[in-house]
């Protein structure tokens, strides 16, 4: 990876500089001119855009920030399950730190690992399935960044860079999952990963996808997931947020469904002090099914802005959306759900619910469903429930025994545990042990 | 265990349901509370263990000689409380065997809960209760009657040196209620007193009360033994109201026939 100790990286000239020090395919870097281009043009979101009203980065001076430099991190890969994995990827700083692949999947054209060792021009790689994963990979980002949404999916897709691939071809299916690792030790540093996936015709596969940082150490994470999953094809997709309370993170997710194909996707936002995500799944084809999960846990003085999209635009689809946390101390969650329903798209069947537990006083949150139906013949809906701790479910478990903060801990991870139940079964229990140690921890430090 | 309520009086919302409640008493003995809707027999049973919604507005309960009225929730079940609840709570989220498991580890303290899971099972058999219930999530979706038995089952399992069944019968039909005095029955071989609290003969018929105390209008009217049960059987609660002398009271509802 190419960087310099001064590169900045909002500015043109910096980017441009980057961009020509890159030996990726010309089409990669027309995407990536492009990019500036619409970069160079647009003005950085403001809160006069609906998205972004409740989430403000005037504040932010992103010409500050150069991209992440090597540092110590290592990765704690969250197999310490046991568990097999399909594949294995860890960044650290920006850099790949490990890539495996399971001989027998590499050998049915499986292609899993670097994205910029996939583009790299020099590699030589001329293999049938390295040619079909490029072409796949192409057509998937030359799709995406047909225009630019705002200015920070701009400034992605001109500076990303390091980022991850999987390609499954026609009608593999991979039981155990691969998984992904993005660490980051750096101080006042971009880190801007690019992941994609391609899941072809009839194809199985699980991704599980965690972003970290140190303890210490101001990192923006600006990254971008794009997944297509072609016919009949299923595709799951955990991605763990969970950076330190100086960092921010900014991730944009979307995911082409096709006919009859599947996609399951489950967020879990933790750190960070500004966290803004977005995903975006669009049902394209006939029996489409999309199921996109949160769970988050907000406290100190965190932001968290999550959106999600179902996008109906075929007959007879089926989306749903749950997204469930706990706000504590002075933390501001929002959560921004739209079902939006093309005029092709009768029988469609979606929902979404966004229920919030405010822990305290001082916690905020606000729920924003909204919905925009253009056909007739669906059934859509919405619910959204924000509130306390039931004295009555309280009292109940007081009875029982349970001191009262005991019990109120209890009823904190129940709430959770309603979604965290729809998370991959390999990182359930792993989940389930993080939620316990941040509520504790959050109940301990109360009694100082 | 013994306790001493006395003279109590308790409020909710500013509305006065007990209004000076007298009674005493102790571990191996079962006492049947009967009184008609209204009467104060539900209030009495959430005051003793601390619902929050209820406000004591006098008098004590003393539990072997110390006042409880101040002890949090929680306080009071350590001491061997335990309420069988009439509408239990729905708890998402939380499995019965997660919830029983640390609720058991509280009373009994860690390390102290060896063989739970056979016990539990055990218990869950003689309460007929299906084992897959362990990993329901706490009385959500259950019917009445699963909702009873679960009360049931958690005081099986949390051995309280007296509880108080608040209703527990209602509702039930005669298989379910049999299923229920079975487990409060079991519990009375050993050093175990309860407070069975109806207005229904018919769970006490399963479950021989020592004494029968009648509620009426916020106080004990009369407490007597099982001739007490057979003459409100015969005669309705107006009987009792001729018999005391007791005025309709306003804030009372009216006493439905049973």
């Amino acid at each position: 990876m190419s960087s310099t100790e001064t590169a900045v990286f909002s500015g043109t000239q910096q980017i441009e500089q980057y961009i020509e020090s890159l030996r990726e395919p010309d089409w990669m870097l027309a995407i990536r001119r492009r990019a500036l281009a619409a970069f160079n043009k647009m003005e950085w979101p403001t809160t006069e855009d609906e998205e972004w009203r409740r989430s403000d980065i005037s504040s932010y001076d992103f010409d500050s920030y150069s991209f992440d430099k090597p540092g110590d991190s290592a990765a704690d890969v969250l197999s310490a399950d046991g568990e097999q994995r399909a594949g294995v990827a860890c960044f650290s700083d920006g850099s790949c730190s490990q890539v495996t692949l399971d001989d027998s999947l590499a050998r049915q054209g499986v292609v899993f690992g670097s994205l910029s060792a996939l583009l790299d021009s020099r590699s030589g790689n001329s293999s049938h399935e390295h040619a079909a994963a490029l072409t796949a990979v192409r057509r998937l980002l030359e799709k995406r960044t047909a225009d630019f949404e705002n200015r920070l999916f701009a400034w992605h897709y001109a500076t990303w860079n390091h980022g991850v691939v999987l390609y499954v071809p026609r009608f593999v299916e991979i039981k155990a999952p691969f998984e992904i690792q993005f660490e980051t030790s750096a101080d006042e540093a971009l880190s801007a990963p690019q992941i994609v996936v391609v899941m072809e015709q009839g194809a199985r596969a699980t991704l599980l996808h965690s972003a970290r940082s140190a303890d210490e150490g101001e990192v923006i994470l600006n990254e971008a997931i794009d997944v297509d999953v072609a016919d009949a094809a299923y595709f799951e997709l955990f991605t763990h947020y969970d950076l330190n309370i100086d960092c921010t993170t900014f991730s944009n997710g979307r995911a082409d469904v096709a006919k009859d194909a599947a996609f399951h996707s489950f967020v879990s936002s933790f750190g960070s002090m500004f966290t803004k995500l977005r995903f975006d799944a669009e049902l394209n084809g006939t029996g489409g099914d999309i199921d996109l999960d949160g769970l988050y846990f907000g406290n100190q003085d965190q932001h968290m802005d999550l959106r999600t999209v179902q996008s109906h635009n075929a007959y007879n689809a089926n989306s749903r959306t749950f997204y469930k946390g706990a706000v504590k101390d002075e933390a501001h969650v929002i959560y921004q759900g739209l079902i939006r329903v093309a005029r092709n798209a009768s029988q469609t069947d979606a929902y979404l619910t966004n229920n919030t537990l405010l822990l305290n006083n001082g916690a905020r949150a606000d729920s924003i469903p909204g919905l925009n139906i253009n056909t007739d013949d669906v059934k859509c809906s919405h619910g959204s429930t924000t509130g306390k701790i039931d004295p009555l479910q309280l009292f109940y478990l007081q009875s029982r025994g349970f001191p009262y903060d005991a019990a109120r801990i209890m009823l904190v991870q129940g709430f959770l545990e309603q979604v965290l139940v729809r998370a991959p079964q390999p990182v359930q229990d792993w989940l389930r042990e993080l939620v316990e140690q941040r509520i504790l921890a959050q109940y301990d430090s109360d009694e100082e | 265990m013994n306790i001493k309520i006395k003279d109590l009086c308790a409020s909710i919302n500013g509305q006065p349901i007990l209004k000076g409640v007298d009674l005493e008493l102790n571990s191996g003995e079962v006492h049947a509370l009967m009184g008609p809707n209204g009467s104060g027999k539900s209030t009495l049973s959430n005051v003793i263990i601390g619902h929050p919604s209820f406000e004591v507005t006098g008098g004590e309960v003393l539990v072997d000689g110390e006042n409880i009225l101040e002890m949090e929730p929680h306080e009071r079940a350590r001491l061997g409380l335990f309420l069988a609840f009439q509408y239990p709570v729905e708890v998402p989220g939380v499995t019965v065997g997660r919830f029983l498991k640390r609720a058991v580890d509280i009373r009994a303290g860690e390390g102290n809960t060896k063989g739970f899971v056979k016990k539990l099972r055990e218990m869950m058999d003689y309460m007929e209760i299906d084992q897959q219930f362990i990993n329901r999530y706490l009385n959500e979706g259950f019917s009445g009657g699963e909702k009873k038995r679960m009360e049931i089952l958690q005081m099986l399992m949390l051995k309280p040196d007296f509880a108080i069944l608040d209703e527990t019968d209602s509702g039930l039909d005669i298989d379910a209620l049999q299923v229920v005095a079975k487990g409060v029955n079991r519990l009375r071989e050993g050093d175990f007193g309860a407070l069975v609290i109806t207005h229904y003969q018919r769970i006490l018929n399963h479950i021989r009360p020592d004494y029968v105390h009648i509620m009426y209008q916020g106080r004990i009217v009369t407490s007597g033994g099982n001739e007490l049960v057979d003459a409100l059987e015969a005669n309705g609660y107006d009987w009792i109201r001729q018999q005391y002398g007791i005025e309709e009271d306003s804030d009372v509802k009216p006493v439905t026939s049973d």
